[in-house]
């Protein structure tokens, strides 16, 4: 009997073949299946015929009888689209009481108050904030340093706090904070307020201090982490580290010393080709390197936790739960339609709304290409205005080149701010884009070992999976 | 089979025949090996005849092996590609509207004539 | 001893009743057509001189008065047959509600018949729902597949709602009529408070599911239920009922579940009752319990390390392997289990579930462990 096909993609892997259907469901094959299936040489008493008819890669009638389960599944896998705008990102100012090397944010000094938010911009991008359709609501405050802008962070919590008696949506609050200046004051307002603690620490000492360009970084921000937890509880302080061209080489000692700092994950994150790190001559070296970075590191995460001790890796897990899991991620830098708009909204201390953390990097070198408008503009104007649509034309990779006939297009996302800043373009190159290779490596990377180690790694990566 | 031919040091050529591989599966190949050289594409009573120019440096016999390869293998997958692309453009129409609208009127019928699948 | 039917020797009434049976003193009885305020008196015995009483009365023999306990309600028929059909002893009660089936299951234990039975079972049991004790903690409904009865289902189930706002209802259902949405929301608008629909999933791939129930298209309608349900929220326990055709997929059948059915409550992994019409078609559906325990062990272990509730069911402990037992649940019925002579040596009696009474012949493998 005759069999109709249903979307699917595929890609050689190993010495397979990986068939990826249209919500992400995989089947890993011999090379030539997809061939095989096209040219309907694949028999109902093949053994592969039952796991293709069940995995909806090919259907007995054209409009598959469970069609509209399978859109039932495909709207679950973008069920972060449902709730729209949920990330709101606050630069309070970009002053600042450091001055790492890496910095994207190109700061100014502590005592120049005109580089803060003002109380008029707040009232505004508040009131922008309440009218995303989300029942809930991230409030995430960035600069420069936002601690330095006390006042202001207390108002534009109090404020919120004030609305929301009658709009009761569900707020939560996070401070992007260097950690190094504590006062109590700041501490109160945490406990408080439930503030969700985001600080950066990039390793041991050496790199950690190298990296931050001041030599008793690492000791501030350590002490720091220890006084917010003694004051707000453990689980209220999560840290991220930026992979610096230094830090490379250095895959254990980075996740030791996030053990030892006794957290119990780590997001190895890579450097992005913004702010100060523009300067970064070879990128295309650094991004080989990096994926060598982070296969090591990963190896060595996964036998600490065969050794019992449960230490997880943010990104790893994320990818997993897309390629395991019928489930959607609320991930905003790896998720198509992607994140920019859709899930996340900058309102910069100067009062102009930008698509992106990205973008206001950007605008910073004087570019606006992302930058939607100001606090002031109507919210249809600044959400669903012409630069809005204009990017919603690159922003979906199942209608990119390169990516619309990727196998991985499910796990992996659509990034029009990193396409223009590194090729001049929304829509991209993808054979030269570093953004592709990157995520490529890593998503094949983990299908090799879920396919090769699949006894070693499935308990430790579920075990990821269930606490998440 | 693709044949290259090489005619002078830092170009390649090849043949590519029209009724195996469609406008659509060629342009997609040549896609993935457009930042490695400098393509130029001409049409032939068969085909399309491409020439690949290198940037820089010179063709060995290496790097013409992996190429007959890539290009061979790479026609041969989107063509496979294309195949399930024209067989499916409708379900995927479908699926995705179904995903998206909120009602459940809606009739997969029409739109199957519309399209043809 | 289970649902056996007694004979009365002698008897008054010359109706259809239910009766709810008081022992020694004088029980209640209902007639099916009359209203429930009704009722009438009736002694039940052994040794009634009916002479002089001016009650109905029923006439045992010592043998079967021991049968039955005092709470249980028995259904009476003119030709003096009497039914227990709610064993005030067991926890394990269920309404039934119609002999015939859509689905012809090659291990159906309730073979179905083509009787038009539906009213008749429609006014038995809304007279029973009445009767029912407050208290009951759950209560099971089946048949046969009782979507059958359409809006008379759901008429049921408010009556349940209003008499038994406490009791945990458990529905049978193949799950096939609720691939019709607006049937689903009138179920779901009644309210239930403690509600979970059973529902068997035999294979994930379509012809060995239909192969299974011996009915085309089962597959497709039972799963557009299934999303149908979900839609609504309603608790589903799907039943994989391992047989000679799905073993060999059960790991597969575990994968499918928790890719596109994430929202079942519970799945439970059954062994067969070689019983009803298992017999008859052993050659292509029974198999012995002890044959698929790697494929068994795969699939359960699979769904609990996605955080999915598994259990084994109808599973002596001593046929299932070792890193199982914790979810093998004693499932038979109370008034269906046995257990063997061998069985007294076993350490795990107490825990064990036992086999199926109404099994006509038992694994060889039955072993103390």
């Amino acid at each position: 009997m005759d069999y109709s096909l249903l979307p699917f993609r595929f890609e050689r892997i190993e010495d397979s073949e990986i068939i990826v259907n249209e919500v992400g469901d995989f089947l890993i094959c011999p090379t030539g299946t997809s061939k095989n299936i096209v040219e309907r040489n694949i028999k109902e008493e093949d053994s592969i015929y039952k796991d293709l008819i069940a995995n909806h890669i090919i259907s007995i009638a054209t409009i598959p009888a469970l069609i509209d389960n399978l859109a039932a599944r495909y709207r679950t896998k973008k069920a972060f689209l449902d709730s729209f705008t949920v990330l709101h990102i606050f630069v309070m100012t970009i002053r600042c009481n450091q001055n790492c090397i890496y910095c994207q944010a190109s700061s100014r000094t502590s005592d120049q108050v005109n580089y803060d938010i003002s109380i008029e911009t707040l009232n505004y991008a508040i009131d922008l904030m309440f009218q995303s359709p989300s029942p809930h609501l991230t409030m995430e405050f960035q600069g420069g340093e936002p601690t330095i802008a006390f006042e202001k962070l207390k108002y534009a919590i109090e404020k919120t706090e004030e609305i929301n008696i009658k709009k009761n949506k569900i707020i939560t609050y996070v401070l992007c904070t260097n950690s190094v200046s504590f006062s109590d004051e700041i501490l109160d307002l945490c406990l408080k307020y439930k503030i969700l603690i985001s600080t950066s620490l990039d390793g041991p000492e050496f790199i950690h201090n190298q990296n931050r360009g001041k030599s008793d970084s690492y000791q501030k921000v350590v002490q720091g982490i220890n006084i917010a937890r003694d004051k707000l509880g453990f689980d209220k302080i999560s840290a991220l580290m930026t992979t610096s061209n230094y830090s490379l080489d250095y895959p254990k000692e980075i996740i030791d010393s996030y053990i030892e700092n006794n957290f119990s994950n780590i997001f190895i994150r890579a450097l992005n080709p913004y702010g100060l790190a523009q300067n970064n001559d070879n990128w295309e070296k650094y991004n080989h390197s990096f994926i060598e970075f982070y296969k090591t590191a990963l190896d060595y995460i996964i036998d600490i936790n065969k050794r019992g001790i449960y230490f997880e890796e943010s990104f790893t897990t994320l990818i997993l739960k897309k390629i395991l899991t019928p489930f959607s991620t609320g991930f905003v830098d790896l998720q198509s339609p992607a994140g920019l708009i859709n899930s996340v909204i900058v309102y910069n201390y100067d009062g102009c709304v930008y698509a992106s953390d990205e973008s206001r990097m950007l605008a910073e070198h004087n570019d606006f290409t992302f930058r939607l408008g100001t606090v002031k503009d109507k919210y249809n104007d600044i959400f669903y205005g012409e630069k809005s649509l204009e990017i919603a034309n690159t922003w979906a990779n199942e209608a990119l080149a390169g990516c619309s006939d990727c196998a991985y297009q499910t796990y992996c996302g659509a990034d029009p701010v990193r396409n223009y800043t590194t090729q001049n373009n929304m829509n991209g190159f993808r054979p030269t884009s570093l953004f592709c290779k990157k995520n490529k490596a890593i998503i094949e990377h983990v299908f090799l070992l879920l396919i090769t180690r699949n006894e070693e790694v499935m308990p430790v990566f579920k075990n990821w999976l269930n606490k998440n | 089979m693709i044949y290259l031919i090489q005619i002078d040091e830092k170009t390649i050529q090849c043949e590519i025949d029209n009724d195996i591989y469609n406008d659509r599966v060629i342009t997609k190949t040549l896609y993935w090996l457009s930042n490695n050289y400098t393509i130029y594409q001409t049409k032939s009573g068969k085909g399309n005849i491409v020439k690949f120019e290198k940037h820089i440096g010179v063709f060995d016999d290496n790097e013409v092996a992996s190429l007959k390869s890539k290009i061979s293998q790479n026609l041969i997958d989107f063509k496979t590609r294309d195949i399930v692309n024209q067989e499916t453009k409708s379900i995927r129409e479908i699926l995705l509207i179904k995903a998206f609208a909120n009602n459940d009127d809606f009739e997969d019928y029409n739109l199957i004539i519309n399209n043809k699948a | 001893m289970y649902n056996s039917t007694i004979r009365s020797f002698k008897s008054s009434i010359d109706k259809e009743a239910l009766i709810i049976f008081g022992g020694n003193q004088i029980s209640i009885g209902h007639y099916f057509s009359e209203p429930l305020v009704d009722s009438f008196k009736i002694l039940i015995g052994t040794d009634i001189n009916i002479n002089s009483i001016d009650t109905e009365f029923l006439l045992l023999k010592e043998e079967d008065l021991i049968n039955i306990t005092i709470g249980d309600i028995l259904l009476f028929r003119p030709n003096g047959t009497i039914r227990k059909i709610y064993n005030s002893k067991s926890e394990d009660n269920v309404l039934f509600l119609t002999e015939q089936c859509n689905n012809y299951c090659l291990m159906c234990s309730q073979p179905p018949r083509k009787t038009d039975d539906i009213d008749y079972y429609f006014s038995l049991n809304t007279l029973l729902i009445k009767l029912l004790p407050k208290n009951i903690a759950k209560l099971g409904i089946s048949g046969g597949e009782p979507t059958l009865l359409k809006k008379k289902l759901v008429i049921l189930l408010e009556q349940i709602k209003s008499c038994l706002p406490e009791t945990a209802i458990y529905l049978l259902s193949n799950g096939k009529n609720f691939d019709d949405i607006s049937y689903v929301q009138e179920i779901s608008e009644i309210g239930l408070n403690d509600f979970v629909i059973g529902i068997p999933f035999h294979s994930d791939f379509y012809k060995d599911h239909d192969l299974i129930t011996q009915s085309q298209d089962s597959y497709n309608r039972t799963l557009k239920g299934l999303y149908n349900l979900a839609r609504f929220n309603l608790n589903i326990e799907l039943r994989v009922v391992i047989n000679k055709i799905n073993y060999s997929r059960l790991y597969q059948i575990s994968n499918y579940i928790f890719h596109n059915l994430p929202f079942v409550c519970h799945v439970a992994f059954m062994g067969m009752e070689y019983t009803g019409l298992v017999p008859k078609n052993k050659k292509e559906i029974w198999i012995d319990q002890t044959e698929y325990n790697t494929q068994l062990k795969n699939a359960v272990l699979n769904l609990a390390s996605w955080g999915i509730y598994v259990s084994v069911f109808n599973l002596p402990l001593c046929l299932v392997e070792k890193t199982l037992h914790q979810y093998v649940k004693k499932s038979i019925s109370d008034w269906k289990v046995e257990y063997f002579e061998q069985c007294i040596n076993c350490v795990l009696k107490a825990d064990c579930g036992g086999d199926f009474g109404t099994s006509l012949k038992h694994s060889v493998n039955i072993q103390p462990c």
